[in-house]
């Protein structure tokens, strides 16, 4: 079959009954099933909040595109020749133009009788493929497949001359049979089309607009000026536009990534996956897609190979955990530092019941799970009123909530230097700042720190009804405007003293009531913002791998062919290949290497330009021994430089004779 | 991760340690004979000040005669090195340039007939003519001492250094050995460095490249020592087959990369599949290396395999139509049973092209079909861009198996068409023969007068550059006769025919042609209209149109764009043919 271009697989053996295929699978992976369906639950929770989340970003400016569309389509019909259009900035990520045009497409063709045609640079080379594109997507678009379609073709076609495939006429005759309200003409890509095609299309475009109702959209990723610039004056006269702007790809992050965590999340990303994560988003372009397909794999990879998660599931019973369960259980890093602890503690019995009985240990890691994921969630809380707090104060460098998630997750946070100025700003706000602060906190309903603040709200209201509607803020006695730098000299010598001024009595009521507030919150943040590594089970809920998804997502599929010609023995890890002790780790020449192998390192030592005549004369050289046959030598030659050419790494040259260029460095 | 050195090294060479003793030798030669007198350092930077300064001195280069003299005493040795040295005029440094220049030439010429130093591509031709040019003008301003006349056997270098007067202790040699552990970017450039490029004018003895026959009967009797490792490796990549049925269940596709053959794994994953997958699945497979793989190949075979009779004899033949509505087929109707589509090689060249990888991308894309690739080239994922790469929704393992593709390179023919010998496909001489047997007479004659030709061509360009015993033999007057009298006596048509008899002044070195590149179109024709081959353009094409089908005969344009045909063989090869034809 190997010389058949395609064919349909035939499998060597009967497909068993499906009763019997699941019995192979033992040890721990005996749970994969009962995993698995975890996994789906979890998951499908989790994707459709992303999903709605993905729709709900870009709906404002779907929808006010598409009410665009309505409004144009009816009213322009014949009045003037210039082509509604809306001109959407989409911002540089290119990447994510493809889901929003799709949004917008899904919103237009299910409101209004309309059809829509995407365009991409790819498919518009010149004016006539270009038409014949749009021609050909528009009239066979799926929304017209209606059931008594099947009598409608050909009969225009008895009356008139058949029509080239790139002539509008036909668009127009099929509008015109469809009584369609618009033909809604998206270029996805404007950068990318030439700029000449694009000005000689919409040109043309509004030679039909009486006929053909075209509203056209155009994605652009720089700026309309540069859109501008590579029209025609003719064609940008030509366009009606509106310009309509969409989130920006940090924030749509910024968002989707809140969706990952939420207090009743089961299975947490830990700190070092979201930051290659985040990474990955902002040094790659991906889309958002692409960033939920990274967590899915992550919720995939976290069930699949980790038997342990099974205690994630609601309805987990010990009698459905694999063998070896138990074990694994007891062998995590953090039961057994737990455990030691313990003892620490003087708790012997209970290190005892948790070792010896699978039923205490299991009821055991469920409850520590249960309030690892609360002191998780506390983390989470407090995050949020950091970031409140942080939006309120105006001279406070602001950082993403994301970047706060995986720094505290990181356990980073508590003693960073970003929470000492936030709490100097803090003792140093006003009183219409410390005002709006409580304010949002109480709004954050979830925070221990509500009642609390409630209550200092209460305070503060009071004392500013005390002073007065028309008083100026109160000021905290750590203000910098409170204090006076004093200058005495005391026996001919300067003597500089900072003093706080008077407080007035009213600054001093406000200072302590903001002691009290900071002194709450410090307490606050203290107990929530632990170390999530120090939680027992963390490695069951917080899924913190960042291997599997470097391997699958970023290959470097270069570096993994030069690695196995250059060193075999890294794959083969045979005994023959393996570098001598003594040697440098660096790999060497041998012949008992596979040859295309040393045919490569033959190929690294060479320069730009080989003999191979010289190089066929260095492989014989360490291939073939005395006992060798020498055609068996030769053969396996042709077989290395053959299989060298079909990896790329050689071309054939006119300059020499027997010559062959190099292609590619090692390394580079 | 491999572990790397990476040490910094100072530019210079600090070990030399060549591989070849023969450099050795030659190496201490230089040392031997070195004399200490002071020395016009000559860099090879220096070049083109050199070409110039000799211009200068020379006015322009006089056609010389073709008698080569290569070893020559120095005049007066004592004059050349003593002069003074510090008030310069620009005569006395061009003098001295061209001198040193000499020096520096001669070793050329004699390390090329040593076969010592390493000759590049195109760099060597221009040295080696100024080498030439040089020496030739050294011989008639000086009018030196001829020494020898026929240097058929190429000198010892001491000697030769001793004759010339070799002069320096310093001589800068390049070393032929690369600076050690250069870090890539480095070694790139040094290997690219102008000149670099020196490589021997040794060349294949036809016996070195095996036959189809005698490759498979060494191939298959071969017996690999990692047949275990291998089979040890392939069981671990089988071991991630579950998770790889999970992956593609989610709804990911599969791409498959690392060094080896991963068909076989890829078959096995099927049959695995097949077995384990929770709803059994149709699974197609596509051997994207198969030469005559089209598009409309994959396209059909999914709609006849997947579609029932009825419904896949409706669709459209145009691949982008049928590829539409296949696509709209299963979005309207999702098919009950998962599909599969095992992309074998999908970096192969058939399928490269970017219509067809756009079109695997929407198929990747739909949810009802997934798709397992296998990619062998290590920059593949060059291939897909943004959209490309989101539509096909690849997760990606390594899967290196060491295993041979077996199935994906036919060995011999590329090896064959990588040193352009592509001749050797059709059977070579032999087939040609058998070939031209049944063809008609004027197809043999024409295919004679062909080769004959090409062999008339191959001799005057090779004639520039042959070695100067040779050229010695050849009578200064005509020296492109006395070629072809030496080379082809076996050619009797060609003589004095249309071919114009250029007056050689001097022979103009030009690059040595790898492969001849073969015979104008209009002489050819012409020439078969003279011997009275056919008698028309027309018939003329259709006697090329049997060659052209049988592979006997190839033809390209060339710079200025005219068509050159060619028989795509060896020298000796051609002969023989011609000797057959005649």
């Amino acid at each position: 079959m190997e010389y058949e271009t395609c064919y349909a697989f035939e499998p060597q053996t009967e497909r068993r009954p499906a009763k019997k295929r699941r019995v192979e699978t033992h040890g721990l992976h005996a749970s994969w099933e009962a995993r698995r369906n975890i996994y789906e639950e979890l998951w499908a929770e989790q994707s459709a909040r992303l999903e709605g989340l993905l729709y709900e970003i870009n709906e404002v400016t779907v929808t006010d595109i598409a009410n665009f569309v309505q409004t144009h389509s009816a009213s322009s019909r014949d009045e003037c020749s210039s082509i509604p259009s809306a001109i959407i900035s989409a911002g540089p990520s290119i990447a994510s133009h493809a889901t929003l045009f799709q949004h917008i497409c899904k919103k237009i063709t299910s409101s209004s009788n309309s059809t829509f045609v995407p365009v991409t640079a790819s498919g518009a080379p010149n004016l006539k493929t270009l038409l014949k594109n749009i021609i050909q997507k528009a009239t066979s678009s799926e929304a017209y497949q209606d059931d008594e379609d099947d009598e409608l073709p050909l009969q225009p076609a008895v009356k008139q001359p058949r029509l080239l495939n790139y002539d509008l006429q036909i668009l127009c005759n099929w509008v015109e049979e469809r009584g369609a309200s618009k033909v809604v003409v998206a270029f996805q890509d404007c950068e990318a089309l030439d700029g000449a095609l694009l000005s000689s299309v919409i040109e043309l475009f509004s030679c039909w607009i009486d006929r053909i109702p075209f509203v056209l959209l155009f994605g652009i990723a720089t700026s309309i000026e540069n859109f501008q610039a590579k029209l025609t004056r003719r064609a940008a006269r030509c366009i009606d536009g509106q310009q309509f702007d969409t989130v920006k790809a940090e924030s749509a992050l910024e968002r989707v990534f809140a969706t990952i965590h939420t207090p009743e999340t089961r299975l947490w990303l830990g700190p070092g996956l979201c930051t290659a994560l985040l990474r990955r988003q902002t040094d790659h372009m991906q889309s958002l897609h692409a960033f939920v397909d990274s967590v899915q794999y992550a919720y995939m990879t976290a069930f699949y190979a980790n038997a342990t998660t099974q205690l994630l599931g609601e309805s987990a019973s010990i009698d459905s955990v694999s063998p070896g369960f138990f074990e694994a259980l007891r062998n995590l890093p953090s039961f057994r530092e737990h455990a030691s602890s313990l003892l620490d503690e003087q708790r012997a019995p209970l290190v005892r019941s948790l070792l010896e009985s699978d039923n205490d240990l299991f009821v055991y890691a469920q409850n520590e799970i249960s309030s690892g994921r609360e002191s998780l969630s506390g983390i989470l809380g407090a995050v949020d009123v950091l970031h409140a707090i942080q939006s309120c104060l105006p001279n406070l460098q602001q950082t993403l909530r994301s970047s706060l998630v995986v720094d505290s997750l990181d356990g980073r946070l508590a003693d960073s230097s970003w929470i000492r100025n936030l709490m100097l700003s803090v003792r140093r706000a006003s009183s219409n700042f410390l005002n709006s602060m409580l304010e949002r906190l109480i709004k954050l309903s979830h925070s221990e720190l509500h009642p609390t603040c409630e209550r200092l709200l209460a305070d503060l209201k009071e004392l500013l009804h005390s002073q007065g509607s028309e008083a100026a803020p109160l000021r905290s006695e750590e203000d910098l405007k409170n204090s006076t730098l004093r200058t005495t000299i005391v026996a001919k010598k300067v003597e500089l003293s900072k003093a706080k001024s008077t407080l007035t009595k009213g600054d001093a009521a406000y200072s302590s009531l903001l002691r009290r507030f900071s002194d709450a919150l410090d307490g606050y943040l203290n107990s929530t913002l632990i170390d999530p590594k120090t939680l027992v089970f963390h490695e069951i809920f917080i899924y913190d791998l960042k291997s599997p998804h470097r391997d699958v997502f970023t290959p470097k599929p270069r570096f993994a062919v030069e690695r196995a010609l250059a060193s075999p023995n890294d794959y083969l890890n045979c005994e023959c290949c393996a570098p001598k002790p003594g040697e440098e780790e660096e790999s060497t020449l041998s012949a008992t290497q596979p040859a295309t192998a040393i045919l490569y390192q033959l190929y690294l030592e060479s320069g730009a330009i080989i003999n191979v005549s010289d190089l066929r004369s260095a492989f014989v050289t360490i291939v073939g021994g005395e006992e060798r046959d020498e055609s068996e030598t030769a053969a396996l030659f042709q077989r290395s430089l053959a299989e060298l050419q079909y990896l790329g790494l050689v071309k054939t040259t006119k300059k020499k004779t027997d010559h062959v260029l190099k292609v590619s460095w090692n390394g580079l | 991760m491999v572990k790397r050195k990476c040490i910094a090294e100072d530019d210079e060479p600090q070990s030399i340690t060549p591989k070849k003793p023969k450099i050795q030798l030659f190496e201490e030669d230089v040392i031997q004979v070195a004399t200490p007198r002071a020395a016009i350092e000559t860099p090879s930077k220096q070049r083109s000040i050199l070409k110039r300064a000799h211009r200068e001195l020379d006015g322009e280069a006089t056609p010389r005669s073709l008698r080569k003299v290569l070893f020559t005493t120095p005049a007066k040795p004592g004059d050349e090195d003593d002069e003074p040295r510090d008030n310069q005029s620009l005569l006395t440094l061009a003098r001295d340039a061209d001198r040193s220049a000499r020096r520096k030439s001669a070793r050329r010429l004699m390390g090329q007939s040593d076969e010592f130093e390493d000759i590049d591509g195109i760099d060597a031709e221009e040295e080696e003519a100024l080498a030439r040019e040089i020496i030739d003008g050294e011989e008639d301003v000086e009018d030196e001492i001829v020494l020898g006349e026929d240097i058929d056997v190429p000198d010892t270098p001491s000697k030769s250094g001793k004759l010339r007067g070799r002069p320096k202790g310093r001589r800068r040699a390049r070393s032929p050995t690369p600076p050690q552990d250069l870090p890539p970017h480095e070694l790139y450039f040094f290997q690219n460095r102008p000149g670099a490029n020196k490589t021997s004018t040794n060349t294949l003895p036809s016996s070195a490249l095996l036959n189809h026959e005698d490759y498979f009967a060494n191939i298959n009797a071969y017996k690999d020592p990692h047949e275990e490792d291998k089979v040890y490796l392939k069981d671990l990549h089988k071991r991630s087959f579950d998770q790889w049925v999970f992956e593609l269940e989610e709804g990911f596709n599969i791409c498959l990369y690392g060094y080896g053959s991963k068909r076989e794994l890829v078959l096995e994953y099927a049959e695995y599949l097949y077995q384990h997958a929770s709803r059994q699945p149709k699974i197609l497979v596509v051997n994207g290396y198969t030469p005559a793989l089209t598009l409309k190949d994959i396209l059909t075979t999914i709609s006849t395999n997947l579609l029932p009779k009825s419904q896949a004899t409706k669709l459209p033949a145009q691949p982008a139509a049928l590829l539409e509505s296949l696509l709209a087929t299963f979005t309207a109707s999702p098919p009950a049973t998962p599909i599969y589509l095992f992309i074998n090689s999908i970096d192969a060249a058939p399928i490269r092209k970017g219509s067809i990888q756009t079109a695997l991308a929407r198929l990747a894309s739909h949810p009802s079909i997934s798709i397992v690739a296998t990619a062998d080239t290590p920059n593949f994922s060059l291939m897909w861009d943004i959209s490309l790469r989101t539509q096909f929704h690849f997760l990606f393992h390594d899967t290196t198996t060491f295993a041979p593709y077996t199935a994906e390179i036919d060995v011999v023919d590329d090896v064959n068409t990588l040193l352009g010998r592509s001749g050797r496909r059709i059977g070579g001489k032999d087939g040609v023969t058998y070939v031209l047997r049944s063809l008609p007479e004027n197809a043999r004659n024409l295919f004679r007068i062909l080769v004959a030709e090409q062999l008339a061509l191959a001799a005057e360009s090779d004639g520039a550059v042959l070695p100067i015993a040779e050229e010695e033999l050849v009578d200064d007057d005509e020296p492109l006769l006395g070629f072809d009298d030496l080379e082809e006596p076996e050619t009797p048509s060609k003589r004095g025919r249309g071919r114009p008899a250029k007056a050689r002044p001097k022979p103009k070195p030009k690059p040595l042609p790898s492969v001849v590149e073969g015979v104008e179109y209009r002489t050819l024709y012409h020439k078969a209209v003279e011997e009275f081959v056919c008698s028309s353009e027309m018939g003329f094409r259709t006697l090329l149109k049997e060659f052209h089908d049988h592979q006997i005969i190839e033809s390209r344009k060339d710079g200025m764009g005219t068509e050159r045909l060619s028989v795509p063989f060896e020298r000796e090869e051609l002969e023989s043919l011609l000797e057959e034809l005649v």
